[in-house]
């Protein structure tokens, strides 16, 4: 091999495997085996940084919201969701929550944790390298639903909180529950 | 002369006149490599060649369809997706967002928030 192309290749080596490495640290294991079995609804997102881009393609460029998404999923190398609605309380394994919090590294950093008794409990952690997100985790967990969010790449929370509501699907409101009130 | 004597006459063996084997076989090759013949065997492979191109262009865009049609189904299933699986993490965030923020400012009415999708 001539000493150039040697000298090419190593550069490209050093430059890439940090990225790649980058982008793999964020992506989580989210098989959680038979658990989707149980469930009453389910919801399985798998979208890898490729799948990412060709729907990029598909969203409207003419729809502020969607060119909103469009921009959003246009730098993240991969969207990951697993969701998980049952019948009664106590279906799944709390096990499946423990397995995800063992895959965060050092780098992954938890900025909200909302524990309400009887209510739902959501925890959001970021992976952060050089000042800048690299990923995000989200773990929604009750008694009767279950939902882990992986998103790989720079997401920018403000947005992504301003898309819930959007494309045509009303927000379902939530008020406070009166005295007597058994519903939310 | 009687019919008999004209007949024999009529019909007498007679050898070819000199060079008419020769000429006879200088014909045929002369045939053998007409124009005709050979712009009838070039038309043949030609219409072969042209028609070996139409299914090979009927094929390539039945194919070529087929992978457009799919891959549009493709885009529109993760269009689909990305749409859905937004709309579940922006519901998470902002729950979590609206919470914190009941916890920072307590008079602060509690303002709609999304169902878990």
């Amino acid at each position: 091999m001539r000493p150039s192309r040697f000298l090419t290749i190593a550069i490209a080596l050093v430059v890439l495997l940090p990225a790649a490495a980058l982008a793999q640290s964020a992506k989580l294991n989210l098989d959680f085996g038979n658990i989707g079995q149980q469930a009453k609804e389910r919801v399985d997102v798998t979208l890898d940084g490729d799948m990412l881009r060709l729907a990029a393609r598909f969203l409207s460029n003419d729809d502020a919201d969607e060119k909103a998404v469009r921009d959003m999923v246009g730098h993240l190398d991969g969207i990951y969701v697993r969701s998980y609605q049952f019948d009664k309380a106590g279906m799944y394994d709390r096990a499946v929550v423990d397995k995800v919090k063992a895959q965060l590294g050092a780098e992954w950093k938890r900025i909200v944790t909302v524990e309400k008794k009887g209510d739902e409990n959501v925890e959001i952690y970021l992976a952060m390298r050089n000042d800048r997100v690299a990923g995000m985790v989200i773990i929604a967990a009750e008694a009767k639903e279950l939902t882990i969010v992986n998103i790989v790449g720079p997401i920018d929370i403000e947005k992504l909180s301003s898309i819930e509501g959007q494309f045509g699907i009303p927000r379902v409101t939530k008020h406070k529950a009166k005295k007597g009130d058994d519903h939310e | 002369m009687n019919l008999d004597s004209e007949l024999r006459a009529a019909l007498r063996r007679e050898s070819p006149p000199p060079g008419f084997a020769q000429r006879v076989m200088d014909r045929i090759e002369r045939e053998s490599a007409q124009p005709a013949r050979w712009w009838r065997s070039e038309w043949l492979t030609g219409r072969r060649i042209a028609a070996a191109f139409a299914l090979v262009a009927l094929l390539g865009t039945w194919t070529g369809h087929e992978i457009v049609a799919r891959r549009r189904a493709e885009g529109e299933r993760a269009r689909e997706n990305v749409l859905i699986a937004l709309r579940i993490a922006g519901a998470k965030v902002r729950y979590a967002q609206e919470e914190v923020r009941q916890i920072a400012d307590p008079t602060e009415p509690e303002t709609e928030r999304s169902s878990t999708p």
